[in-house]
């Protein structure tokens, strides 16, 4: 096999257990040469490069540190934990392969053999088969740890990319000042905290922005301009331009900004979303929980909550006024508005939830069936969602048991832990990646398996 | 054209040494640039490698934040 190819240890790890499977002493010389053959080479990666890197990625977080950069020695710090991480895990594994590996050769070599004897020993069978049943499972175990190993590696560099909100910004054609102090200001909610780096634009809202302001026309620009430089704070600016990001346009920004204007940060985040993204919490907006009141209305919540985290000026339209009286009266307005060929009754097809998020964000979504038995599958789809997530797209996600029974948000991602609102509760949840990976979601998200994603396309 | 101004400065980076950002960037970008191929797995080489590339980036942003035409 090559020796890291995540699809091809995968099937390894099928083939084991299907060789174990076949386990019998009639089949025992052709099962054992063909184990020896699937474990030959050992899990890969280099424990001792992969501690050097630690150690450079911590002396620069140190350095950067004392230069006076705010943001990366943070980020340095948490690419050293993982990378640290990671060599151990490795380190593991190829020990324990190496250990299996000569066991098994032992193995064989005493059931080809009697004492020196090159033949097949019959008197052995017994013994040699359950010996090597046990060897054949703890290989299957150390492939299979080596797959989540690299998972979980995965997932915090994702992470720790998707905070590099500078150099997204200067893509979307921010100059680099503006990009520096943009990718700087992060929502902070009083209850929620600030668990993780949470900027108000994420990497591709600050594209987004970036390129919808130098499409505008020359009086337009200079529109934005006026509306920019009355603007009461850069943290004011930044929601500015995460509305424009959302697809406004000078008219609706100039309303918006007429009403922002002069507020204060904790009012802006207040009123600007529905939900705290700085950790996990009980979620709610003025005294009004933000949270599933009906019950066919997980998915209508989950988009409700998604499209203000995309558009500002949208979560500011319920925020103003009332928002018991507005959250309600939208849960039943978005309720049919996805619901037009489909018994409410049933709740929102996947189908309808990308085409919402398409219609009303700046960002065209799809969905797609996901088993989650299947662990390149679902190890693939789990990627997929923290990426989105780390970009700053809000994820709904389809659980249940036997059949699809309820959708949650993944609203965050923070090291190998996803942020998921779950609307039934109210709540934003802390879920480890395993969970998700192994089903084993009833606790947070109230059903095990993950049956659709929907994302980003 | 007036150019759109986002934002009033950039607080916290006036006592950035420009040099020693530079320094310190070239020394890690050497160590870490090949570093992917440590990690093992694809999944894993291919996301640390992503990492590297931003965070290379991201740095020069800090860099040319810094220089007189970074506004």
């Amino acid at each position: 096999m090559a020796s890291n190819d995540y699809r091809q240890v995968t099937t390894v790890v099928q083939r084991l257990g299907e060789l174990v499977a076949l386990l019998n002493p009639v089949r025992l010389v052709m099962v054992v040469a063909e184990v020896v053959k699937a474990i030959a080479v050992p899990p890969p990666g280099d424990p001792r490069a992969l501690l050097a890197l630690a150690a450079a990625y911590r002396d620069a977080a140190g350095a950067l540190r004392s230069a006076g950069v705010d943001r990366a020695p943070r980020a340095f710090g948490d690419a050293a934990d993982a990378l640290v991480e990671l060599a151990a895990a490795v380190r593991d594994q190829q020990n324990r392969h190496a250990a299996l590996h000569k066991a098994l050769d032992a193995a064989s070599y005493d059931l080809m053999h009697v004492g020196d004897v090159p033949m097949l020993d019959p008197t052995a069978l017994d013994d040699v088969l359950s010996a090597i049943t046990e060897l054949i499972t703890g290989c299957v175990d150390v492939y299979t740890a080596s797959l989540g190993a690299a998972d979980r590696a995965a997932s915090r560099f994702a992470d720790l990319t998707g905070r590099a909100r500078a150099a997204a910004a200067v893509s979307g054609g921010f100059t680099p000042a503006e990009a520096v102090r943009l990718a700087g200001l992060t929502v902070s909610v009083p209850g929620i905290g600030d668990g993780y780096d949470d900027g108000i634009l994420g990497p591709a809202q600050l594209r987004l922005a970036g390129r919808r302001r130098g499409e505008l026309s020359p009086p337009e620009r200079a529109a934005l301009t006026a509306l920019l430089d009355r603007a009461g704070s850069d943290v004011e600016r930044a929601w500015l331009y995460k509305a424009l990001a959302a697809g406004h346009g000078l008219a609706e920004l100039t309303g918006f900004a007429d009403t922002i204007r002069g507020r204060d940060a904790a009012w802006l985040d207040a009123h600007l979303s529905l939900i705290g993204r700085g950790g996990a919490g009980e979620q709610d907006r003025l005294n009004i929980d933000i949270r599933q009141y009906e019950a066919t209305t997980c998915g209508t919540t989950c988009l409700i909550v998604a499209r203000a985290e995309a558009d500002p000026r949208y979560a500011l339209s319920l925020t103003r006024d009332d928002l018991a009286a507005a959250f309600t009266a939208e849960r039943a307005r978005v309720h049919d508005e996805t619901n037009r060929l489909w018994p409410e009754a049933l709740g929102t097809l996947p189908a309808g939830m990308a085409g919402y998020l398409s219609t009303h964000t700046a960002t065209r979504y799809d969905w797609y069936a996901v088993d989650d038995t299947d662990h390149r599958e679902i190890s693939a789809t789990l990627r997929e969602v923290v990426t989105a997530a780390d970009r700053g797209h809000p994820v709904p996600v389809l659980v249940g048991g036997p059949i699809p029974r309820h959708y949650v948000l993944v609203v965050g991602h923070s090291g190998t832990d996803v942020l998921i609102f779950e609307p039934t509760r109210g709540q934003t949840l802390r879920v480890p990646e395993r969970d998700f990976l192994d089903g084993r979601l009833t606790d947070t998200a109230g059903f095990d398996h993950v049956q659709a994603v929907v994302v980003p396309g | 054209m007036p150019e759109v101004m986002a934002i009033t400065g950039v607080p916290g980076q006036d006592g950035v040494v420009r040099e020693e950002v530079e320094a310190v960037r070239a020394v890690w970008d050497a160590v870490s640039r090949d570093g992917g191929r440590a990690c093992g797995l694809d999944v894993a080489a291919d996301a640390y490698n992503a990492m590297q590339a931003a965070w290379f980036d991201e740095l020069g942003v800090y860099l040319a934040a810094g220089e007189p035409d970074g506004q």
